[in-house]
């Protein structure tokens, strides 16, 4: 519990999770609607305990408020730059997920691990090279060829199926 | 199938079979549980492709391999860099680490080795004793009892998992409306998909695992840069100080059974675990202590408490993830979707319906932990050279290969957008204080409980007072309030002595 005179510490980020778990029961209810009761019951349940314990967070923010102990300001830690590194680190991920149908996985993938690894600040070329030239033939090598799991192909998987000889599955 | 002495040399047969799914296992848990950053559900979760190939026997033999070496290993860089591996060995850091700076590192190590697998030993064994009347829990157990389970379940992992009770109530919820998603089992209607057909088939696990975990966590490891205490120069390595560590192991016998007895216990409660567990045994150790004082300068019972209640806790997680179906923790809850997907529904008919698999899992604990014994003992002479893989290269090597890891199970490159929408909202979660395994295990538990609810409901022709209609159920209705209350009361006692220690 702050002292009295603290400075208040930001709390709206607490309501992230509350915000989207109660949208996302609003939005069951909605779809369940016009359903039979069986379709509805679990959602009735949970959603009844969600929303009640979603309201005792609610009751004991704004009394928190009240007393100066927190503020509505938002915060989820961390300094600017980490923050702007996260933000581009994820992108990159998001990046390397839209390029999988585009240019297949290797290439995706050892682009997304070289470029991450630069961006947190690695600058020895061999691990470079090697984490983001090996890890995407060993997810070849075993997924794709042992597995067979049928990830997006582009002409380097096609290069490298032609290379072992082993039929492409479309 | 009854546990007799046949059927019990069948498993073990059958176990000893997998030696070659237990033995890397083993290799993997012992590798990952020494870089810092590798936990033992990121490296399950790195893995799951490979695993839901197997087949669920060899898969189960595998993830408990890793798991039980990652607990045993935790403690290497623990006693020589003072970093602990894995949570568990956090409580290890005190007198392993001061053990190292005396120049007994390799003793350290092998009272650690000897405490973590003879501990393991000791409880999967113990278990092993108890499952007879585990199984009995499927024969009592109903549908109206299994709704309250589950919400006692998140309710215990709410209260011990989680620093504000609230939140991890919240989180459970969320997890179990979120687990919602999809057809309805009776009419087959679509329930809040977005219109999406990925959805139909209810919220794929793999994708919401690997957001919440190992996506949410990589985002938060940037943070670190694992800047390790240089490590301290040791003497080479002898044999001799191994035959030392081995002879300091057994003049503190009584020391790792009762410890590791505390980890069982610990373990076997949803949502505790190896962190409480090693604090728990090592404050008791202190406590029953002729000479409390040598605790936190390098005193061997410091190393082998909570050494050998982390690997207690092994077994015990994966007793309530078998008995009723409630995972004790993350890792088991990663084990719990591989099976799920293996087409095992583990819980209380799991003794009557797969016991090959129930009773099995124990059996699987007590060879992998046999096979540890050759394994790590000659480790110690090795393992002063501990590795710190640099952030700039672990993080992206999660987060690579958890998010193609995504597109394995179903093949939906929505999946791998969904692992990252996941990875957001564990991010966030993590960050605003929310608990990611609380959500994790609701989501999991999500349909489960709808068909449990579901059956209760119709017994009691919708009436949900069929819910309050047996004396089981209520009583464990009653422990579940206790649950919440008690937290409050001893948090609301705790502040009222702060403020009078603090009144002039």
């Amino acid at each position: 519990m702050a002292r009295q005179g603290a400075t208040p510490t930001p709390a709206a980020q607490e309501l992230v999770i509350p915000g989207l778990a109660l949208g996302f029961t609003v939005y069951f209810f909605w779809t369940v609607e016009e359903l039979a009761w069986e379709a509805k019951a679990n959602g009735i349940v949970v959603g009844g305990i969600l929303v009640a314990l979603v309201a005792l967070l609610a009751v004991r923010m704004v009394v928190q408020l009240r007393r100066r102990q927190i503020s509505l300001g938002f915060s989820l830690g961390g300094d600017a730059p980490t923050n702007r590194l996260r933000l581009l680190l994820f992108g990159l991920v998001l990046l390397m997920v839209l390029a999988l149908p585009v240019i297949g996985t290797v290439p995706a993938l050892a682009g997304m691990l070289f470029a991450s690894m630069w961006l947190l600040g690695g600058r020895h070329w061999p691990t470079l090279l090697g984490v983001a030239i090996v890890t995407p033939l060993l997810v070849w090598g075993t997924l794709m060829v042992g597995i067979g799991t049928r990830f997006p192909v582009g002409p380097v998987e096609r290069l490298l199926f032609l290379l072992i000889g082993a039929p492409l599955e479309d | 199938m009854e546990l007799d002495a046949a059927a019990l040399a069948d498993l073990f047969a059958r176990s000893f079979g997998l030696w070659w799914a237990i033995i890397p296992g083993i290799a993997l848990g012992l590798l990952v549980g020494v870089l810092p950053g590798f936990s033992p559900q990121n490296t399950l979760i790195i893995l799951l492709p490979v695993t839901l190939t197997m087949s669920a026997e060899a898969a189960l033999a595998f993830m408990i391999a890793l798991y039980c070496a990652n607990h045993l290993s935790g403690g290497i860089p623990a006693i020589l860099v003072n970093i602990p591996g894995s949570a568990g060995a956090a409580a290890t850091c005190i007198d392993g680490y001061q053990m190292t700076k005396k120049g007994q590192a390799q003793q350290a190590l092998v009272l650690s080795f000897v405490a973590s697998v003879a501990g393991g030993l000791i409880t999967s064994v113990a278990v092993l004793a108890m499952l007879p009347f585990l199984a009995q829990i499927g024969l009592i157990v109903r549908s109206v009892e299994m709704v309250v389970i589950i919400l006692f379940g998140l309710t215990l992992i709410a209260v011990l998992a989680t620093r504000d009770m609230l939140k991890g109530l919240i989180g459970g919820m969320f997890g179990l409306m979120l687990g919602a998603v999809g057809t309805d089992a009776v009419y087959s209607t679509p329930r809040a998909t977005f219109g999406l057909l990925e959805l139909y088939d209810g919220m794929p696990l793999v994708p919401v695992l690997i957001g919440l975990f190992a996506i949410s966590e990589a985002l938060i490891m940037l943070e670190e840069r694992f800047s390790a205490t240089p490590p301290v120069q040791t003497r080479a390595a002898q044999w001799a100080d191994t035959i030392d560590g081995l002879w300091i192991s057994l003049r503190y016998s009584w020391q790792i059974v009762w410890t590791a007895f505390i980890g069982l216990i610990v373990g076997v409660i949803p949502g505790a675990g190896a962190y409480i567990a090693a604090f728990v045994a090592y404050q008791q150790s202190r406590l029953f202590s002729r000479t409390p004082e040598l605790y936190g300068t390098g005193h061997p019972p410091g190393v082998i408490a909570p050494e050998s209640a982390n690997n207690g806790v092994t077994s015990g997680t994966l007793v309530p993830t078998m008995a009723i179906g409630v995972p004790g923790g993350s890792t088991a809850a990663v084990m719990m979707i591989v099976l799920q997907y293996q087409g095992i529904t583990l819980g209380p008919r799991l003794f009557q319906e797969q016991p090959q698999i129930a009773y099995g899992v124990f059996v699987m604990m007590t060879v992998a932990y046999l096979f540890m014994i050759p394994m790590v003992l000659p480790l110690a002479r090795y393992a002063s050279r501990v590795v710190t893989v640099p952030m700039h290269v672990i993080v992206p090597l999660i987060l690579g290969l958890t998010v193609v890891g995504a597109f394995a199970d179903r093949e939906y490159l929505f999946d791998m957008f969904l692992a990252l929408g996941f990875g957001v909202i564990g991010y966030v979660a993590i960050r605003s204080g929310y608990n990611v395994t609380s959500i994790l295990i609701g989501v999991l538990l999500g349909p489960i409980f709808e068909r449990y609810l579901l059956r209760s409901l119709r017994i009691g022709q919708g009436d949900i007072l069929v819910l309050f209609s047996s004396t089981l159920a209520n009583i464990l209705w009653g422990l579940l309030i206790l649950s919440i209350i008690l937290p409050l009361w001893r948090d609301r006692q705790i502040a009222r002595r702060a403020r009078a220690a603090a009144a002039p």
